[in-house]
């Protein structure tokens, strides 16, 4: 039901119509499911990016770690803050169109 | 609800504060107790007096008649407190106490435990928290099943959210019971006593409210003392006070200039360095990535993590709580590296190289009875040192023995401790270290015997069997449940000393494959025939379970006796981890829920979502 929604939605942009904005479950979703298709691209290539970068370093801490410990989790948490905040934006503004 | 009414909780981030320099003020008595001399003990009863004073005050503070306050606190919860609160709920035992363990074991393979736990936060923010906080029930269990589902639905769910919380309480007081024997020198089971005690009249008074201002006030505590020695540490070394960026100078790189050596000598081979930088043992791909989404999966549909949304008033609110929640886990988690490395470090430092007739002059700490007892967190030749001719003994009998690699171990889940003590770090920053480690399991261990027995409460008894019940009698029933669910499981706690993994990945799994499936669904408001949605949690559960318990213990129920299933997937896995049975129940859950959305999109049904 996600995949097909989300079909739909590229399969919308590519014709060439107006996009209509997905409604925050959507938005949630395909957050969630890109984060899980990031994480099943990051394990399978696990083995080839634990052997590279754990001899790479970056203030002397090995890059496999610089990555997930503090690069990722950084950038996620910068993405959720503005997530949340353009949420709760177009939540107000669907409540103020249903007030008028 | 009278408009007069002022929900104690509105006042959290002002308490928090006092909070906080009451803290400092008796940390600063602590120390002043060590300068005049008195014994070590007494500084060590202050902090934890003072801990217990916080739950105690919470729960008279918070403390109400009223049932709608008692579940929801009158939804006067504030984003950045309550994210506080579900980070302290999220700081338990396993990021305490086991993951700097598991970083110092595994190495690279702990990775996977990490980000797991960080994109189960993230999950939480973004699905669990808008859809709990707008949904307005009361449970979890209330979320999940709709109001046409059948008594065998809400009793599997019900099944599922008790198990969780339960086993994850179970888990948090042993390791309660562990912390106090090995670093505070009392007996377990009094130890564990007094901590149900104290959470018991706590939640029994206030409920959800007096659970949310403690672990909000509690957070800046288990902070700072995880950091403490971290930062103490990171600052004597490289002169840094950041050891999230400072522990590869200050540690990994000399630690691995010592392998070389010990390698060029002879000393040891490349198996039993050090394996932080080098590539995980036991993990493949398969097992890597299930790992991840069962831990994120379980995190984002715990009970005792979810209900905290419920004193949110609004979806917009509730997502940036959890936001929050992952802000404050990151500040913690994120340094349980370093502490694996800072541990190595002082191990190395400290015994490496030493011959045994050496140990009484230059680790003479090792023999020393104290609060702290080193001899009780590492492991020389296999066994905890206890006087100097056992350790002999144990190394083969000559006292010319040069201690190696192999020689020295420590104890995974008391790591951190290790290093503080390895460490020559002060009395007080292993006494806060102490303190933080019980805070953060008794706010784990709170949130989960009050979402078990709110759980049973109101979806068992009031739901299934007196729907007319008056308020009264639901509040007195729930606050019986509690009581008896505390006992319960600090008695199971005493009884049944160990197995605490077994009982973590039971906790998760099950998590994983039965809750979150729905919760999903639930957030994305897909629809689901009921008849599907019983099949899914069902499937979920059994294969969990099945797989759980063949992998961990066998055939014949026993832990280590070497008849465990060895469950291998053909082109992906050779062994897989017992906590990824629930990775598996997981898929069985979302091809059932799958194939429930299909038939519910071809019957034009309308959507369940209430």
């Amino acid at each position: 039901m996600l995949f097909s929604r989300l079909l739909n939605l590229i399969s919308t942009q590519f014709s060439g119509q107006k996009l209509k904005r997905p409604g925050p479950e959507l938005q949630s979703g395909l957050l969630c499911a890109g984060l899980i298709l990031a994480v099943l691209v990051f394990g399978a290539l696990w083995p080839y990016i634990s052997a590279v970068f754990s001899h790479a370093s970056l203030f002397d801490i090995p890059l496999a770690y610089f990555i997930v410990v503090l690069l990722l989790p950084a950038v996620i948490l910068a993405y959720l803050f503005y997530f949340a905040s353009r949420q709760e934006a177009s939540e107000l503004k669907a409540e103020e169109s249903c007030d008028e | 609800m009278s408009a007069e009414y002022n929900p104690p909780l509105k006042t959290v981030g002002n308490l928090a504060v006092m909070y906080i320099a009451s803290f400092a003020l008796v940390v600063f008595f602590a120390i002043t107790l060590q300068q005049i001399g008195a014994p070590v003990h007494y500084g060590a009863t202050l902090m934890v007096s003072f801990l217990a004073t916080t739950w105690l005050f919470a729960g008279f503070f918070a403390g109400t008649m009223r049932l709608s306050v008692f579940h929801r606190a009158h939804e006067a919860g504030a984003a950045p407190q309550v994210g506080q609160a579900v980070a302290a709920g999220l700081i338990s035992s396993m990021v305490y106490l086991l993951l700097p363990g598991e970083f110092y074991q595994s190495g690279l393979d702990a990775l996977a435990i990490y980000f797991g736990w960080m994109l189960g936060a993230v999950f939480l923010a973004i699905l669990a928290a808008p859809t709990y906080a707008s949904a307005r029930t009361v449970t979890l269990t209330e979320l999940l099943v709709n109001r046409d589902s059948s008594m065998a639905m809400r009793i599997m769910c019900l099944l599922a959210v008790v198990i969780c919380s339960l086993l994850l309480a179970l888990v948090q007081f042993q390791a309660i019971g562990r912390v106090g024997e090995l670093l505070l020198g009392i007996p377990g089971p009094i130890v564990v006593s007094v901590s149900a005690a104290v959470i018991c009249i706590c939640i029994l008074f206030g409920g959800l409210q007096s659970l949310s201002i403690t672990r909000a006030m509690i957070y800046p505590v288990i902070a700072i003392a995880f950091l403490t020695p971290l930062v103490w540490l990171s600052a004597k070394l490289v002169g840094f006070p950041i050891p999230q960026f400072s522990f590869g100078a200050a540690a990994l790189q000399p630690v691995s200039e010592i392998d070389a050596e010990l390698l060029k000598a002879g000393f040891a081979t490349a198996e039993e360095m050090f394996s932080m930088t080098s590539k995980g043992q036991q993990l493949d791909s398969f097992n890597f990535v299930a790992l991840i989404l069962c831990i994120a999966a379980a995190i984002a549909a715990m009970p005792h993590l979810v209900q905290h949304f419920g004193v949110l008033g609004g979806r917009a609110k509730a997502r940036r709580s959890g936001v929050f929640a992952v802000l404050f886990l990151f500040i913690v988690i994120s340094a349980a590296p370093a502490a694996a490395a800072f541990t190595k470090l002082e191990l190395y430092s400290s015994l490496l190289g030493l011959q045994l007739f050496d140990l009484p002059i230059n680790a003479e700490w090792l023999f020393e009875a104290g609060n702290i007892s080193a001899a009780s967190l590492v492991s020389l030749c296999g066994e905890h040192p206890r006087s100097l001719e056992q350790v002999i003994s144990a190394c083969g009998g000559s006292e010319e023995h040069i201690l190696s690699v192999q020689d020295i171990g420590v104890e995974l889940d008391m790591a951190m401790f290790a290093m503080a003590t390895l460490g020559d770090l002060p009395m007080i920053v292993k006494m806060l270290l102490a303190t933080g480690a019980l805070a953060a399991l008794w706010s784990t261990a709170d949130g989960a015997l009050f979402a078990a027995a709110n759980t049973l409460s109101e979806d068992g008894y009031f739901k299934n069997f007196q729907t007319k019940s008056p308020l009264g009698i639901r509040l007195f029933i729930a606050r019986i449940t509690i009581l008896t669910l505390t006992v319960l499981v600090a008695a199971g706690a005493v009884w049944m000393n160990g197995y605490g993994r077994f009982l973590f990945d039971c906790a998760f799994a099950i998590g994983a494959s039965v809750l979150f499936p729905l919760l999903l669904m639930k957030s994305l408001k897909l629809p689901v025939t009921p008849t599907c949605q019983l099949a899914a949690m069902t499937g979920g559960m059994i294969v969990t379970i099945v797989l759980l318990l063949l992998t961990s213990v066998g055939m014949d129920m026993q832990f280590g006796t070497g008849d465990e299933f060895v469950a291998s997937i053909p082109f992906l896995t050779d062994s897989l981890l017992p906590i990824n049975s629930g990775f598996l129940g997981m898929m069985v859950a979302f091809t059932f829920l799958g194939a429930g959305s299909r038939r519910m999109k071809t019957k034009n049904y309308s959507t369940v979502s209430d």
